[in-house]
């Protein structure tokens, strides 16, 4: 019987060892240094919300994202954040809708590759904060602003080492950055939702 | 989704103001003021459609520059003299600006081979739909270009580009108004500089629609033939193929998975 209990205690085991180590938030190592942080585009979210025939809200996203950021925890203001998208990767869980965003009547992706977000300012602290910055879209490049948090970091050696997640809410009109084509249907202003975890 | 303001600004205005403009076209004198009301028959239409003055907003996209390159044929075709040389080769010089202008706009441009071929095509389809313009009866040219730009409009709805429809489909009822007011007075057709206006236009919107959007190249190839079977002196045989040629550019841009949006 003791036999038996000790060939199957292993297997018992088995799902402990695959289970996500525990995600409590350490503090972040001393040796975490401002630079070389970057975007996890696994653990990473760009959501655009935007209202259909005055109707509803459609949410789409894009899947490719990539950036880095300048983070100190001792001088939170000094931050700095980059945020590339590729605007193909968009995706609304209907592909002729997405082919018809890919084309000249929204994103026109042959010709603009790449939306991309620069930060410029950040006011606040890192509970809430503001963040500033120069947003290139459409080839039209605009100062915005976005609402901003600090959603929590971690140091977790199984993961790879020292997190930081950020959560940031804006609405941009789209007309701003010439995007005109059909204002009727899909209003001019939309919704954008940054759910970003960097990793070091 | 078009709104009965397209409708009233983007299709029935522009269509009123070219019929306006050729007629003021027929009562003046022949020279090079007739020739720039006639060009301005189309161009000015043109800029009404695809809503913009390009000289006075920044540029932004690619489309905004079929525009200037609408406004620089205006110039040419006013200027330049039936018969000339560089009226001659006007149609390769600026199907060629404007093409090298698109390709270099885009975060990846397309082969030599294919950036090449669509400069020739593009120019010999529009050499070739002017190249009879003194023989053929004045009811002629608006007809085949309003065929090619309702023909454009419905390629550029199954390559998902709504807005270079409307553009299409606007130069299409100007092309189409021209043709019934001039079966009845001939003199208020508007002419070779107009027609090089138009053809312009729908070549643009039309490489806009294959470098840009989702419109087959091969539906591209067979609209420009389309364009320039026009040139057969025969318009029973022209008239036949280029309806058959539309049907086949059609077919080819027929979108795998519907209009869904």
């Amino acid at each position: 019987m003791k036999l038996k209990l000790l060939l199957l205690a292993p297997v018992f085991a088995l799902p402990l060892a695959f289970r996500s180590p525990t995600p409590a938030a350490a503090p972040l190592r001393a040796s975490a240094s401002a630079a070389g942080w970057k975007i996890d585009p696994v653990h990473s979210t760009v959501l655009f919300k935007i209202k259909h025939v005055g109707t509803s809200y459609t949410l789409g996203r894009f899947n490719g994202i990539s950036g880095a950021l300048e983070y100190d925890p001792a001088s939170f203001g000094s931050s700095k954040i980059t945020v590339e998208i590729d605007p193909s990767t968009v995706d609304t869980n209907c592909k002729p809708r997405e082919d018809h965003l890919r084309s000249p009547d929204f994103f026109s992706v042959k010709e603009f590759p790449k939306i991309s977000f620069a930060s410029t300012k950040v006011e606040g602290s890192a509970d809430k904060f503001t963040l500033t910055g120069d947003l290139t879209l459409h080839g039209v490049t605009k100062s915005i602003h976005f609402s901003a948090e600090k959603v929590g970091e971690s140091d977790i050696k199984e993961m790879g080492g020292p997190r930081v997640g950020f959560f940031a809410q804006t609405t941009i009109k789209r007309s701003d950055f010439g995007m005109k084509n059909m204002l009727e249907g899909a209003s001019d202003e939309v919704g954008l939702t940054l759910a970003l975890e960097l990793t070091h | 989704m078009v709104s009965q303001a397209d409708l009233l600004l983007r299709i029935l205005l522009p269509a009123l103001v070219c019929v306006l403009f050729c007629a003021l076209a027929s009562r003046t004198a022949e020279g090079v003021a007739r020739r720039l009301v006639q060009a301005l028959a189309c161009a000015l239409p043109y800029l009404l459609i695809a809503g913009c003055v390009p000289l006075l907003m920044p540029q932004r996209s690619a489309t905004d520059l079929v525009p200037l390159f609408v406004l620089l044929c205006v110039v040419l075709a006013t200027a330049l003299k039936p018969r000339g040389l560089l009226w001659r080769t006007t149609p390769v010089v600026l199907a060629a600006g404007f093409l090298v202008s698109l390709f270099s706009r885009l975060g990846a441009p397309p082969a030599w081979s294919v950036r090449a071929l669509s400069m020739l095509a593009f120019a010999a389809a529009w050499a070739a739909a002017r190249s009879g313009d003194r023989e053929r009866p004045a009811w002629r040219l608006p007809l085949v270009l309003g065929t090619a730009a309702g023909a454009i409009a419905f390629a550029c709805i199954c390559g998902r580009v709504a807005s270079l429809a409307l553009i299409a489909a606007g130069i299409g009822a100007c092309c189409g108004a021209s043709f019934l007011v001039s079966l009845r007075w001939p003199k208020l057709s508007f002419g070779a500089p107009g027609s090089d206006v138009a053809l312009l236009a729908l070549g643009g919107t039309l490489a806009c629609a294959v470098f840009l959007g989702e419109l087959s190249p091969y539906a591209a190839l067979a609209l420009l033939a389309a364009l320039a079977v026009s040139s057969l002196s025969s318009f029973p045989r022209a008239f036949g193929a280029q309806l058959a040629l539309t049907a086949l550019a059609v077919w080819l841009a027929w979108p795998a998975d519907g209009f869904v949006t």
